[in-house]
């Protein structure tokens, strides 16, 4: 029995995240499976220069994005809505702290990080690097993808703390100047709304967000073949797939974890 | 012990073999494309597609995963090219599998890499400043030199040569040759195999044990692989 066109036509458009979700798992599992190698001063390296390019070298242009998202939000409560004072505070604990800068950071890790490993792989495979690396008795799993996938959830979690204080900063800032108020009494109602659990949300957000993300481009990276105009095929798989991924992975956890 | 019984890949096979400790082997073949096919099942990253290759008498292809990592740490292999990690400076390329090995620094590793250094003499560039460039910078004997380096310090009784001089002109190639053999003799019972498909290199500088890629000829299981297959035969023998 041949079934009708549009489910024909849906499954086949399922097929590639259906493969991509296979393949980002396995990746994921690979690297847990192999983390115990990160004890190896080689892997051990590539895991630092990893938090340093996904948590560190980012600082500064996330502390003004976050800031400035902080702002905007209280503004567009005040002015738009009408909302002000212990209100506003609460909503930008509740929406923007706990949900939003989960999301942001991923995105951000997406579009620095993400496309840099998919490309850097891409690069090592098609130029023998990954074929060398196996010669040498160096398993792709510990040398590339678990200092990678580790890297970036790390890395993420500390974008994700960052953005929580320039958010809660930018948007208490803006609060004080509107309503005169003192900053001491925004920042109570801040720390009375959220709870001793909830600083570990977004965190705990952005290292499963990060660590799918890096899962995600690792798999694009190595499953490239060996034309070097597949680099670009490759990335932007990831960047597509990642976004999905980064928006789909924060609704669910937004809805299992409330 | 190298063992070849019964090897054959698609295009090509090689009557069986057994490389003794202590011998220097060329395998020449007929494209580059044969000496990785060959360089990858020496190492066990695939199954001949006929007959079995033994490396120190284990089939790395079918040992698990680890005990094969393991295995090749042994095995000093140098990739055409060099197969330096683009990413790494010249240096850390030259260190990564020691380092790779241990949680610590490697002990006395400075010892042996400037031992290394002034064993290659000559052949090394002086001064330390292209040991820290990217190896994208380095020429391609510079490249192979640095390769050279990684292998001494992973101290192999088996060194593999995937075209070593391919693309290089000839006083580099005499002495990039030079070296390998004067490193083949410097530890007794070390196996040198060069996988080459440069006939100059025969004719030049060969003296040790050769062996040829033939065309793939007719098996029990398949007796007809190509049309136009004939089964040669492979000289083992001092050049």
């Amino acid at each position: 029995m041949r079934l009708p066109q549009p489910f024909l036509s849906l499954a086949h458009s399922l097929q590639q995240p259906l493969k991509t979700t296979s393949g980002g798992l396995i990746i994921f599992y690979s690297a847990l499976a192999y983390s115990f190698n990160l004890r190896r001063r080689a892997a051990r390296e590539v895991l630092a220069k990893q938090i340093y390019f996904t948590g560190v070298e980012p600082l500064f242009n996330v502390l003004v994005i976050s800031l400035l998202v902080g702002y905007l939000f209280v503004l567009l409560l005040e002015q738009v809505h009408q909302v002000a004072g212990d209100a506003s505070t609460r909503l930008l604990s509740q929406s923007v702290v706990m949900e939003l800068s989960p999301l942001v950071c991923g995105m951000i890790v997406l579009t620095r990080s993400g496309a840099a490993i998919t490309a850097e792989i891409a690069s090592m495979k098609q130029r023998g690097e990954i074929r060398s690396l196996c010669l040498m008795g160096i398993d792709v799993e510990s040398y590339l993808i678990a200092p990678r996938l580790f890297g970036v959830a790390i890395g993420t979690m500390l974008l994700s703390f960052y953005f929580t204080i320039g958010c809660s900063i930018g948007g208490l800032t803006l609060s004080v100047l509107l309503s005169k108020a003192s900053f001491g009494s925004f920042f109570d109602v801040l720390a009375d709304s959220l709870k001793a659990m909830d600083l570990l949300y977004p965190p705990l957000k952005g290292a499963i967000t990060g660590s799918g993300v890096a899962a995600i481009a690792c798999y694009h990276g190595l499953r490239v073949p060996a034309s070097a105009t597949e680099t670009p095929k490759a990335v932007i798989a990831t960047m597509t797939e990642g976004m999905f991924f980064v928006l789909i992975a924060n609704t669910l956890m937004m809805v299992v974890l409330h | 012990m190298i063992e070849f019984h019964d090897f054959a890949d698609p295009e090509f096979q090689l009557e069986d073999a057994v490389l003794q400790p202590g011998t220097e082997n060329l395998i020449l073949l007929d494209t580059a494309e044969q000496s990785a096919d060959i360089l990858n099942c020496l190492a066990g990253l695939r199954a001949p597609a006929r007959g079995s290759v033994l490396v120190g008498g284990r089939n790395l292809c079918a040992l698990p995963r680890e005990q094969r990592l393991q295995a090749l740490t042994t095995v000093g292999i140098i990739p055409q090219d060099g197969g330096l990690l683009s990413g790494l400076p010249v240096w850390k390329n030259i260190l990564l599998p020691r380092q790779f090995q241990s949680k610590d620094p490697p002990v006395g590793i400075d010892e042996e890499f400037d031992e290394a250094v002034r064993f290659c003499g000559a052949a090394c560039d002086p001064g330390d400043e292209w040991l820290r460039l990217l190896p994208d910078y380095l020429s391609q004997y510079q490249r192979r030199i640095a390769a050279f380096l990684r292998l001494m310090l992973s101290r192999p009784s088996i060194c593999i040569y995937e075209n070593l001089t391919g693309n290089l002109p000839g006083r580099q190639k005499e002495a990039l040759l030079a070296l390998a053999r004067r490193y083949h003799g410097q530890q007794s019972g070390r196996i040198s195999v060069y996988l080459e498909f440069d006939p100059e290199l025969l004719a030049e500088h060969w003296s040790g044990t050769l062996l040829r890629s033939i065309p793939r000829g007719p098996s029990p299981s398949n007796p007809k692989p190509h049309a136009d297959a004939t089964r040669l035969r492979i000289s083992i023998a001092p050049f």
